[in-house]
């Protein structure tokens, strides 16, 4: 008789608690019943939801805020809008893609916001001290970069924050998460070719601003 | 100084400096302090009512739905006003005729 096999898949947490220690090991159970059983209320399926996929929103997040900080608020954000709005999802793309297009949405909103307020700093700056940083924040250095690319990834950083939107959203999910072209088009709502096209004109905007700061600082 | 050929070179290697990336990971505890946000930020009734009722459209349809009630209550009143103002002036005719002196009798 063939035993059932189980597949188990280890959720990362450095300094786990007794109640952590109970999900150190979650049984890969299917998405769709994970789905099903937070529909109906089931707070141990939002936990397993959490646990397993917290860090694909945060690397999203991540990259396209360029902010720890803001990257967590994010991420936070998108897991309460997944409890809430979980009987929208209809199951029609993968769960991931759907976490994915709430994390993209979430982070273009914080985007928006910080431009909105930097726009109006000048304003609030004179109605006294609003706790926020009046210094222009260190170059960002994404933590799971290789060593030795660590000043050259900066450089990059810096210049992917002057891409368009779309560009920017389909190189950063390719290249920092790695996602594939099929599943951009999904999370972006468009076709796999007009995924190829915006990560083709994203590279070459890159390189353009890349060789214009080399020839101007030579 | 830097050749356009070494530029070009460089420029290429930051392109491709993101190879081999590792997924960031969030701070241990995580889940709990989404829970902390979850039950400390006001995810109850009243702030989810007043969430929902700050969306621009909901606002804007309330907003709608109060102009048009009003309205309606507003033309009702004037044609109610308008239908006694008209009994009224019947009304006074019919007195002033009655008063009025009959030309014939001297």
């Amino acid at each position: 008789m063939m035993e059932a096999s189980v597949n188990f898949i280890s959720v990362r947490e450095p300094k786990p608690t007794m109640a952590d220690s109970a999900l150190k090991y979650i049984p890969r159970t299917d998405e769709s019943d994970l789905v099903n059983r937070l529909k109906q209320g089931d707070e141990s399926a939002f936990r397993i939801i959490v646990e397993t996929r917290k860090d694909l929103v945060y690397n999203t997040a991540l990259g396209l805020l360029q902010n720890t900080g803001d990257a967590e608020d994010v991420t936070q954000e998108v897991f309460i809008k997944v409890y809430e709005s979980v009987h929208q999802f209809k199951g029609e793309s993968a769960f991931s893609t759907w976490l994915y297009r709430i994390a993209v949405t979430k982070s273009l909103e914080m985007i928006r916001n910080k431009k909105r307020k930097k726009r109006f700093a000048f304003i609030t700056g004179l109605f006294g001290d609003d706790n926020e940083p009046r210094h222009d924040p260190p170059d960002f250095v994404h933590p799971g970069v290789q060593m030795d690319n660590r000043e050259k990834a900066a450089m990059l950083f810096k210049a992917i924050n002057k891409l368009p939107d779309n560009q920017r959203i389909a190189f950063t999910l390719h290249k920092v998460e790695g996602i594939p072209y099929q599943e951009i088009s999904e999370v972006m709502r468009i076709t796999v070719s007009a995924v190829e096209s915006l990560i083709h004109r994203a590279k070459a905007n890159l390189r353009k601003s890349l060789e214009d700061f080399y020839l101007t600082n030579r | 100084m830097k050749s356009k050929q070494d530029i070009d070179q460089l420029a290429e290697q930051i392109l491709n400096s993101l190879d081999g990336i590792e997924r960031a990971e969030t701070q241990p505890f995580f889940y709990t302090r989404l829970m902390a946000r979850m039950e400390g930020s006001g995810m109850n009734q009243w702030n989810r009512w007043m969430a929902f009722l700050s969306k621009p459209a909901v606002s804007l349809a309330l907003l709608f739905v109060f102009l048009m009630i009003n309205g309606f209550l507003i033309f009702n009143k004037l044609e109610s006003q308008k239908e006694v103002s008209g009994a009224t002036s019947d009304y006074a005719q019919m007195q002033v005729a009655y008063l009025d002196p009959n030309p014939d009798l001297p």
